[in-house]
C-alpha cells in the first residue's frame, strides 16, 4: 500500500486549510514550550545571579526585599543594620571579606552602588579592562553599563528606578562622543531640567569595567562605599586623622548604618556558623539560595497552573483541529468513495486519513518546538534588558517530554477521523 | 471460455425506512458473459446506478444472488470484494472522478498503490494505455485536460489491471458529441476485441446502438430488450 500520493493530493487540494491548521498547532505548542523553558531560564538566571552573594546580613525584615535590593538592584526602603552591629560584623574573622553595600544614587538611569573593591573583584571574577577603584572619586562600571573608561560622571541623588530609563539609555551614547574630552558634564546640564534628582557635584572617574556577570550589576556604576556615605553626609568609616582612604579596615567608631552587607565566609562551616550567629534581634542573615528556593516554590506553583492551563488550551486546540479536519475530509468523501469503487480496501482509506491528520499535527508540533524556543529567547532578552539578569532558555527534558507526549497522542487522536471516514457508505458518497 | 460470466437470480434491493421502504430495483434473472457491451437504459432515478453498485459489490442486495464466475459475492469478505474490484473490474464515472492534483499517469497508477508501495512495471503499462487512448503527454495535473481527455484517463485507470469487467455510469453524459462518440466506440471496442464484459448505465442512444445486450429498467424492474 502506498497512501502517500493520495495524501499529497489531499494536501494540495486544501493546502491553505492544512497550512492554517499547522500554524495554529505550532503556535499553541510554541506557547507551551515558551512558558516552560522561560520559567526554567528565569529560575536558573536568577539563581546564577545570586551565586556571588554568599551570605547576606541585613537589618531584620523581609529577606526577599533585601535579596531584591542587593542581588537584583531593585532597592526597597528597609531598615538599616545599626553602626554597632556593622562594627561587630566587620570584626568577624572567619570571612574572606565583608562588604557593606549602599544604594540611593543614580547616574542616567543606572544604579550607583557603593561597596568595596574586594567585592567588585569577587563578583566580576576580575575586571575586563582598567583597574579597581582606589580612591573615593573613582568608579568601576558593569559590563553593560555603556560608559567608557576615563569618563567623568556626575552622580545624582535618588534611585534609578524613578527615572525614565529609556531616555537615559539614549544619552549614554552621546557621551561616547564626548569621551575625548574626558567629561560628560555638558550634557548633564540639559538633563537637569527633566530630572528631579539633585546632582552631587562630586564627580567620579570611571577607572575599570567589570566582566559580564549575568546579574543586574552589569548595568550599574559601582563606587567605593565611602563615596555613597559621603554623598549622604554619613560618617565615612575611617577616622579623620587617617586622611582620605577607602576600603577595609574600617574604624568602628566612624561607621554609619548600612542596608546590607555581603559576607564571603571562609568555608562551609563558617557560612552556617555566621548565618546562625547573625540571625538575632538586630539583624538577619541568609543565603540567597534559601530565599530563592522559597520564591521558586511560589513561582513553581504559578508555573504549574500555567502549564495546566496551556495543556488544557492545547487539548482544546487539538479537538478543534480534529473537528476542522473532519469537515475538510468530509468535503473529500466522494474522492474516498471513488477510491473504494476502484478497489481500495477500507484500511487504505483508514491509513490515508490517519497519516494525513497525524502528519499535520506532527508538522505543527515540530515547528512549534523551535518556535517556542524563539519566543522564550525573545521574552528572556526583554527581561534581561530590564534586569540585567542573563537568561538562556533551552529545550530541556520537560519540553521534550511534552513534545513526545503530543506526538504520541496525535497518533492515537488521528485514529478518530480515520475511523469515522473510512466507514462511510461508498454508494451514497458516489452519487 | 469467456473471461467473465455474470449470473443474477431473484435480486431485490430495497431502501428507505418503515412506510417509506420500497424496492428500488428487482432483477429476476440475468446472464451475461464477457466479449460484449451491455447497456442499461432507463429514466433518471430509475435505479440504473444502483444496479451497477449492486453488481460491483459496492452495495449488498437485500435478497437474491449475484454470481461472478460462479462465486456468490455476498459470501465473500469485504476485503475479498475490494480485491476483486481492484483486479477484475474497472469503474468509469460520468464525472470522471480523477484526482485532479495528480498527473494523468499517477491517476492511472492509483489502483496499483492500493495494493503495493511501488508501481514497478505497471508504470510502463499505464503509459502505454495513455498513449493508446490518445491522452496528450506531459501534463502536470489531470485538471488541465479537456473533458474528453479526462474520461480517457479514467478509462486507462479502469484498464490498469486488464480487468475482465468494466462498469461505466453515464460515461458520455458529461462529454460533447464528438468526445462522447469516441468514448462509446472505445467501450464497445474494449468489450469485443479484448473479451471483456462492459456494463454501461446510460441515456446515450449511441451507446445503445453499439450494444450487444440491451437492458432497461422500468418501474424498478430490469428487462432485456435484446
Amino acid at each position: 500500500m502506498n497512501p502517500f500520493p493520495i495524501i499529497l493530493a489531499a494536501l494540495r487540494r486544501s493546502w491553505l486549510t492544512a497550512l492554517l491548521f499547522i500554524c495554529i498547532i505550532a503556535a499553541t505548542v510554541a506557547l507551551g514550550i515558551a512558558i516552560s523553558a522561560q520559567e526554567r531560564a528565569l529560575r536558573q538566571g536568577s539563581g546564577t545571579a545570586a551565586d556571588a552573594f554568599d551570605l547576606i546580613v541585613a537589618a531584620p525584615g523581609s529577606q526577599t526585599d533585601v535579596l531584591f535590593s542587593v542581588v537584583y538592584l531593585d532597592p526597597t526602603a528597609g531598615g538599616l543594620l545599626s553602626p554597632e552591629l556593622l562594627a561587630a560584623l566587620m570584626a568577624e574573622e572567619r570571612a574572606d571579606f565583608i562588604a557593606p553595600i549602599g544604594f540611593g544614587d543614580s547616574y542616567l538611569g543606572r544604579q550607583v552602588v557603593g561597596t568595596t573593591a574586594e567585592f567588585v573583584d569577587h563578583l566580576g571574577g576580575g575586571l575586563a579592562e582598567g583597574r579597581l577603584f582606589a580612591a573615593r572619586q573613582e568608579a568601576v562600571v558593569g559590563a553593560a553599563a555603556g560608559i567608557p573608561l576615563g569618563t567623568t560622571i556626575d552622580i545624582a541623588h535618588g534611585d534609578a528606578g524613578e527615572v525614565g530609563d529609556a531616555d537615559h539609555a539614549g544619552d549614554a551614547h552621546d557621551h561616547d562622543h564626548d569621551d575625548d574630552h574626558g567629561h560628560a558634564h555638558d550634557d548633564d546640564h540639559a538633563e537637569e531640567a527633566q530630572q528631579p534628582h539633585q546632582h552631587l557635584h562630586d564627580p567620579v572617574t570611571v577607572v575599570g569595567r567589570m566582566q559580564p556577570t549575568g546579574t543586574s550589576w552589569d548595568r550599574a556604576v559601582i563606587v567605593p562605599i565611602e563615596y555613597t556615605w559621603h554623598a549622604h553626609s554619613l560618617p565615612l568609616g575611617h577616622a579623620p586623622e587617617e586622611g582620605e582612604r577607602i576600603g577595609p579596615p574600617f574604624a568602628a567608631q566612624h561607621l554609619p548604618g548600612v542596608p546590607a552587607v555581603v559576607v564571603k565566609p571562609q568555608n562551609y562551616a563558617a557560612a552556617y556558623d555566621l548565618r546562625s550567629r547573625w540571625r538575632g534581634e538586630g539583624s538577619t542573615a541568609f543565603f540567597p539560595a534559601e530565599v530563592l528556593a522559597e520564591l521558586y516554590g511560589l513561582l513553581g506553583d504559578v508555573a504549574r497552573i500555567m502549564s495546566a492551563l496551556t495543556l488544557a488550551a492545547q487539548l482544546l486546540v487539538v479537538a478543534a483541529i480534529l473537528a476542522g479536519l473532519l469537515a475538510v475530509l468530509d468535503l473529500q468523501r466522494q474522492r474516498f468513495a471513488v477510491l473504494r469503487a476502484l478497489g481500495a480496501p477500507g484500511r487504505f482509506i483508514f491509513l490515508t486519513v490517519w497519516l494525513y491528520v497525524a502528519l499535520l499535527i506532527w508538522a505543527g508540533t515540530l515547528i512549534g518546538l523551535p518556535l517556542g524556543l524563539l519566543v522564550a529567547g525573545g521574552v528572556s532578552s526583554v527581561i534581561s534588558a530590564e534586569t540585567g539578569i542573563a537568561m538562556t532558555p533551552r529545550i530541556g527534558l520537560v519540553e521534550l517530554r511534552l513534545i513526545g507526549l503530543l506526538l504520541a497522542l496525535s497518533l492515537i487522536l488521528s485514529l478518530v477521523p480515520a475511523r469515522l471516514i473510512y466507514r462511510r457508505p461508498v454508494a451514497e458518497a458516489l452519487r | 471460455m469467456p473471461r467473465a460470466t455474470l449470473s443474477v437470480n431473484g435480486l431485490r434491493f430495497q431502501a428507505g425506512r418503515g412506510a417509506d421502504r420500497r424496492t428500488i430495483i428487482a432483477v429476476d434473472r440475468l446472464e451475461l458473459a464477457s466479449g460484449g457491451l451491455a447497456t442499461i437504459s432507463g429514466a433518471s432515478g430509475s435505479g440504473k446506478s444502483t444496479l451497477l453498485y449492486l453488481l460491483s459489490g459496492l452495495l449488498s442486495p437485500g435478497a437474491g444472488r449475484i454470481l461472478w464466475d460462479g462465486t456468490d459475492h455476498a459470501l465473500l469478505t469485504e476485503a475479498a470484494r475490494d480485491r476483486w474490484r481492484r483486479r477484475n473490474a474497472g469503474f468509469v464515472f460520468q464525472g470522471f472522478h480523477l484526482i485532479e492534483e495528480l498527473s494523468p499517469l499517477e491517476n492511472v497508477l492509483a489502483p496499483v498503490w492500493f495494493g503495493s508501495f511501488r508501481a514497478g512495471d505497471r508504470r510502463d503499462r499505464a503509459q502505454a494505455l495513455l498513449d493508446r487512448l490518445g491522452v496528450p503527454m506531459g501534463r502536470k495535473t489531470a485538471a488541465v485536460l479537456s473533458r474528453g481527455e479526462q474520461q480517457r484517463v479514467a478509462l486507462a485507470r479502469a484498464l490498469i489491471f486488464d480487468p475482465a469487467v468494466i462498469f461505466a455510469d453515464e460515461p458520455t453524459a458529461s462529454l460533447d458529441a464528438a468526445a462522447g462518440a469516441e468514448v462509446a466506440r472505445l467501450l464497445a471496442d474494449l468489450a469485443r476485441t479484448e473479451d471483456r464484459l462492459v456494463i454501461v448505465a446510460s441515456h446515450d442512444d449511441r451507446l445503445h446502438a453499439l450494444a450487444d445486450h440491451r437492458l432497461q429498467v422500468a418501474q424498478g424492474a430490469l428487462e432485456r430488450l435484446s
